[in-house]
C-alpha cells in the first residue's frame, strides 16, 4: 500500500458514546442498529401521513373538505404506502438480520463490513430523498403501485416525483448491495459444522428474503430505470400511446411485487419460529418441512404475479393458469403455519411481550391469508378488486407481520442493550396495539364497499370508518408507549445476563450482552453437534479434539436448560 | 462496483478493521447526484436559476461519489477473515468472487427485465410491423464491429488476468490500455452511430430518429444506453486498474482482475443478446 493509500485509512472506531462512532463504523451490531432506529424513525413518517389520511375518511367529503386537499390526499397515500413497504418495514427486518445472523452463524462480521455500511447510508440517503420530494412541487401521487400511464410527466409533471421514483432507485441500489453482503456471508461464513439444514430459523428466512431480494428489486430497478427514462429523456415506453405500455407497468412491477410480499413476510416468519421455540422451550416441530416449505415459496414465488392483473386485458386462460399458481403457493403456508401452532401445543408456553406479539402475528397472518383467498380466485376478485377488501387483507399480512418483527425488537432488546425492558409495559403495548390493529382494520372487512384509492364513499359505511379511525390512533399512540419504555430501559433497565431467556438456543445467546465487538474470542465449531468454542491452536491443528467449553445446543440439536 | 479492499496480511493475528468514512461520503454523493439529476425534464435541465442549482448538484454530487468511491477502494481495510467455516456449496469459491457472482446474476435479472420488455411491446404493436418503425440508416454494421470490438477486449481481459499471474507487468499494462482503447472505440462507435441516427432525414422520419420518436427508438436508445452505461462503468475501472498497475500492483495478485472480468465478460455476453434482438431480427 502506498503511503497515498495510507492517509486515506479511517482512524480506530471511535467510542460508542460519541458521534462520530455512528458515522464510521462498518460493525454489523452498530450497522444493525442504525437500521433499526432508522426504520422505526420511517414508521413514524409513515404512520403520521396514514393517521393524516384516516383523520379525512372520518366521514365521507367532497374534495376540497377536510384536512387533505385532493392532491395532498393522493401523495399521503401513496407516500405512506412507499414509505411503509421500503422505507419501514424491510429495513426494520435487515436492522434484526445486520445484528442476529453474523451472531447466530458465528462469524465476526458480514463479509464485507464497508459495504454493509454503504448499503445503510444508501438507505438513509434514499428515505432522505424521498422526504426532499415534498418540497419540489409535489411528491409522487399516483399510488405505491405507480400504475402507467399516470406516473408519466403528461400525468404527473412534478419533479417531486421524479425524485420519489430516484430515491427507490437509491433504494434499489442499497438492498442490491446489502444482499451480495448477506448472501456471501451466510453461504461462506457459517461456523464449521453448521451446515444449512441445522442453520437457526431466522438467518434461513433471512437467506431466502436476501435471495429474493435480489431478484424481485434487479425487476424493480428495471421498471424504475424506464420510467425515469420516460420522465427525463422522453422515451415512450408508458405513454398513452405506447402499445401495451400500461401492461408493461403492471408486469414489470408485480414480477417484483408478489416476492415483495415474502421479502416482507420471511424475516417475520423467522422472528415467529424463534420466538415460539424459545418461549415454548420446544424444538419447531417438523423442522426439515418447515425449511423446505420456504425454500419452495421462495420459489414459486415469481410464478405468481399476474393474480394481481385479474383485471386487466391478459386472456383467461393465463389467469387461470396463475389462480391455480397461487393456490398452490399457499399449500405450503398452511404447513408452516400447522408447524408453529402444534410447537404451541406440545410446549410449555411463557407468555412474555415477545411471545405475545409473534402469537397475536401468528394470529393476525391466518386472517389475512384466509381473505387473500378470496382475492386469488379470479371471479371473485373481479367483484373485491379496488376495494378496502383489499386494504384490509394485505394490512393484516404486511401489518401482520410487522407485528412478528416488533416481537422481535423486545426478544432481542436485551442482547442489543444488555438491559431488559419493562414487562408490564411491554404488555400494555401489546394490547394496546392489538386491540386498535383489530380495531382499525377489521371494519374495513365490513366496510369492504368502499372504494379503495379515492375519500369519498358510501356514508352508510360512516360508523365503520369512525371505528377503524380511532383504532388508527390506539394503535399509533401503542408505539408512544414502546418508545418510552425502549428508552428508558436503555439506559435504566435490570441488566441483562448473556441469555435472559431460559430455553433460547441460538447462538448469540452464548456470548455476553451486549456482545464484544468481535463477537467470539474463539472460534465457533458444530463439528460434534452442539456449538463449542475452539481455541487458535486447535483451528490451527485442524483437529477436532479439545476445544473450548462454553456449550450450547445448535438449533437443530437438543436444548439445554440453562440458569439465569 | 468497488474492486476488493486488498487485505494487508500480518500473519495470523491480522488487525481487523471496524471504521470507514468513505460509505457516508459514497452515499451523500449518490444522493446528491440523483437530487441533481430530478431537476431534468425532456432531455434538458428545468428553466431560470432552478435549473443551474439542480446542474450543480448533479455535478457536484458525481464528483464526491466517484472520489469517494476511489478513495474507499484505495483505503487499507481489514475485513473479516474466513478460516474455519462451514461453506457448502461455495467452498471453493472465495467472497468477493462469489460476491460479483452473487451481483451479476441481479444484473442478468435486470438486463432480462429490459429485454423482456423490449419483446413486449414489439409483440403489442406487431412483431413484423416494428420495421416501419425504424430508418433505413439503421444498419447493422456498426453494431457488428462494436460486437468485434467488445470480444476482443474480453481477450485482453484475459491476457492481463494471466500477465498478472506470471508477473509481467508491461505486459498487464499493455493489455489493460488495450482494453480501455477497445471499450472505448466502442462508445465511439456507438456515438457516431446514434448521432447519424438522432439527424436522419426522410419522408418517413423528417424530425430524424431520437429517443421520442416512438417506441422502436425508445427501446434501442434505453436498452443499449443500459448496456453503453455498463461499458462506461467497466472503463472507469479499468482506467483505476491501469493507474495502480502502472505503480506495480497486482503482481502475483490476479484476483482483482480476474473479478473485474467476469463483469466485463457478462457486458460482453449481454452484447451477445442485444445485437441481433435490435439489429437483426
Ligand atoms: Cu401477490
Amino acid at each position: 500500500m502506498s503511503d497515498g493509500a495510507s492517509r486515506l485509512a479511517t482512524p480506530e472506531l471511535p467510542d460508542a458514546t460519541t458521534l462520530k462512532r455512528w458515522f464510521v463504523t462498518t460493525n454489523h451490531k452498530d450497522v444493525g442498529l442504525l437500521y433499526v432506529g432508522t426504520s422505526l424513525f420511517f414508521l413514524v413518517f409513515g404512520g403520521v401521513l396514514a393517521l393524516l389520511v384516516r383523520s379525512q375518511l372520518w366521514v365521507s367529503r367532497a374534495p376540497g373538505e377536510g384536512l387533505l386537499g385532493p392532491v395532498a390526499y393522493n401523495q399521503a397515500v401513496s407516500a405512506h404506502g412507499l414509505l411503509m413497504v421500503f422505507w419501514f418495514l424491510s429495513p426494520l427486518a435487515i436492522g434484526l438480520a445486520n445484528y442476529v445472523v453474523p451472531l447466530q452463524i458465528g462469524a465476526k462480521d458480514l463479509a464485507f463490513p464497508r459495504l454493509n455500511a454503504l448499503s445503510y447510508w444508501l438507505y438513509l440517503f434514499s428515505g432522505l430523498l424521498f422526504g426532499v420530494s415534498f418540497f419540489q412541487g409535489t411528491s409522487f401521487s399516483g399510488g405505491w403501485t405507480m400504475y402507467a400511464p399516470l406516473n408519466v410527466p403528461t400525468f404527473m409533471p412534478s419533479l417531486g416525483a421524479t425524485t420519489t421514483v430516484f430515491a427507490l432507485i437509491l433504494f434499489t441500489a442499497s438492498v442490491t448491495v446489502g444482499g451480495v453482503n448477506f448472501i456471501t456471508t451466510i453461504h461462506r461464513m457459517r461456523a464449521k459444522g453448521l451446515s444449512l439444514w441445522r442453520m437457526p430459523l431466522f438467518t434461513w428466512t433471512i437467506l431466502l428474503t436476501v435471495w429474493m431480494m435480489l431478484f424481485a428489486f434487479a425487476a424493480l430497478l428495471a421498471a424504475l430505470l424506464v420510467l425515469s427514462s420516460d420522465r427525463l429523456l422522453g422515451t415512450m415506453y408508458f405513454a398513452q400511446s405506447s402499445p401495451g405500455g400500461a401492461l408493461l407497468w403492471t408486469h414489470l412491477f408485480w414480477f417484483f411485487g408478489h416476492p415483495e410480499v415474502y421479502i416482507v413476510f420471511f424475516p417475520a416468519l423467522g422472528v415467529m419460529a424463534e420466538v415460539f421455540q424459545t418461549f415454548t422451550g420446544r424444538r419447531i416441530v417438523g423442522r426439515k418441512w418447515f425449511i423446505a416449505a420456504m425454500v419452495l415459496v421462495a420459489v414459486q414465488s415469481f410464478f405468481v404475479w399476474m393474480h394481481h392483473m385479474f383485471l386487466t386485458s391478459i386472456s383467461l386462460n393465463v389467469k387461470t393458469l396463475f389462480m391455480a399458481t397461487t393456490i398452490g403457493i399457499s399449500l405450503p403456508f398452511d404447513l408452516m403455519v400447522f408447524a408453529l401452532i402444534y410447537t404451541l401445543k406440545k410446549g410449555d408456553i411463557r407468555f412474555s411481550t415477545p411471545f405475545l406479539f409473534n402469537f397475536g402475528a401468528l394470529v393476525l397472518f391466518i386472517l389475512g391469508g384466509i381473505t387473500g383467498v378470496f382475492l386469488g380466485a379470479v371471479v371473485l376478485d373481479y367483484e373485491f378488486r379496488g376495494t378496502y377488501w383489499v386494504v384490509a387483507h394485505f394490512h393484516y399480512v404486511m401489518v401482520g407481520g410487522v407485528t412478528a418483527l416488533i416481537g422481535g425488537i423486545y426478544y432481542w432488546f436485551p442482547k442489543f442493550t444488555g438491559r431488559m425492558y419493562d414487562e408490564f409495559l411491554g404488555k400494555v403495548h401489546f394490547a394496546m396495539y392489538f386491540v386498535g390493529f383489530n380495531l382499525l382494520y377489521f371494519p374495513m372487512f365490513v366496510a369492504w364497499e368502499t372504494p379503495r384509492r379515492v375519500f369519498a364513499y358510501q356514508s352508510s359505511l360512516e360508523p365503520w370508518h369512525q371505528l377503524a379511525t380511532v383504532g388508527g390512533f390506539l394503535l399509533g399512540s401503542s408505539f408512544l408507549v414502546m418508545f418510552y419504555n425502549l428508552y428508558r430501559s436503555a439506559w435504566a433497565g435490570e441488566e441483562a445476563s448473556a441469555s435472559p431467556w431460559e430455553y433460547a438456543s441460538t447462538a448469540e445467546w452464548t456470548v455476553s450482552s451486549p456482545p464484544p465487538l468481535e463477537n467470539y474470542d474463539g472460534y465457533p465449531d458444530y463439528t460434534e453437534g452442539e456449538l463449542r468454542y475452539l481455541d487458535e491452536a486447535t483451528v490451527r491443528a485442524e483437529s477436532t479434539g479439545a476445544g473450548g467449553a462454553a456449550a450450547a445446543a445448535a438449533d437443530g440439536g437438543t436444548l439445554l436448560r440453562r440458569e439465569g | 462496483m468497488t474492486p476488493p479492499a486488498t487485505a494487508v496480511e500480518t500473519g495470523h493475528d491480522r488487525h481487523e478493521s471496524h471504521a470507514s468514512v468513505w460509505p457516508v461520503i459514497v452515499a451523500a454523493g449518490a444522493f446528491l447526484t440523483l437530487l441533481g439529476a430530478s431537476g431534468i425534464r425532456q432531455g434538458s435541465f428545468v428553466d431560470g436559476t432552478a435549473g443551474g442549482v439542480y446542474l450543480g448538484l448533479l455535478v457536484s454530487g458525481a464528483v464526491v461519489t466517484l472520489g469517494a468511491l476511489v478513495a474507499m477502494t484505495m483505503e487499507p481495510f481489514g475485513g473479516p477473515v474466513v478460516e474455519w467455516a462451514a461453506q457448502w456449496p461455495f467452498a471453493e469459491v472465495e467472497n468477493t468472487k462469489l460476491g460479483m457472482w452473487v451481483f451479476l446474476a441481479s444484473d442478468v435479472v435486470l438486463f432480462g427485465a429490459f429485454i423482456g420488455a423490449y419483446a413486449f411491446v414489439r409483440v403489442a404493436h406487431g412483431w413484423q410491423a416494428w420495421h416501419d418503425l425504424i430508418p433505413a440508416a439503421h444498419v447493422p454494421l456498426p453494431g457488428l464491429i462494436n460486437t468485434y470490438l467488445l470480444l476482443t477486449s474480453s481477450f485482453s481481459v484475459v491476457i492481463a488476468m494471466v500477465a498478472a499471474r506470471e508477473e509481467r507487468p508491461r505486459v498487464l499494462v499493455g493489455s489493460l490500455v488495450a482494453t480501455f482503447g477497445l471499450g472505448v472505440a466502442f462508445l465511439i462507435n456507438k456515438a457516431l452511430e446514434w448521432q447519424h441516427l438522432f439527424h436522419v432525414h426522410g419522408a418517413a422520419f423528417p424530425n430524424g430518429w431520437d429517443l421520442s420518436t416512438n417506441i422502436a427508438s425508445s427501446t434501442f436508445y434505453l436498452t443499449t444506453g443500459l448496456h453503453g452505461a455498463h461499458v462506461a462503468v467497466g472503463l472507469l475501472v479499468t482506467l483505476y486498474m491501469i493507474g495502480r498497475a502502472s505503480r506495480g500492483a497486482y503482481m502475483g495478485d490476479d484476483e482483482p482482475i480476474e473479478h473485474f472480468g467476469l463483469y466485463w465478460h457478462f457486458v460482453d455476453v449481454v452484447w451477445l443478446f442485444l445485437f441481433p434482438l435490435f439489429y437483426i431480427l
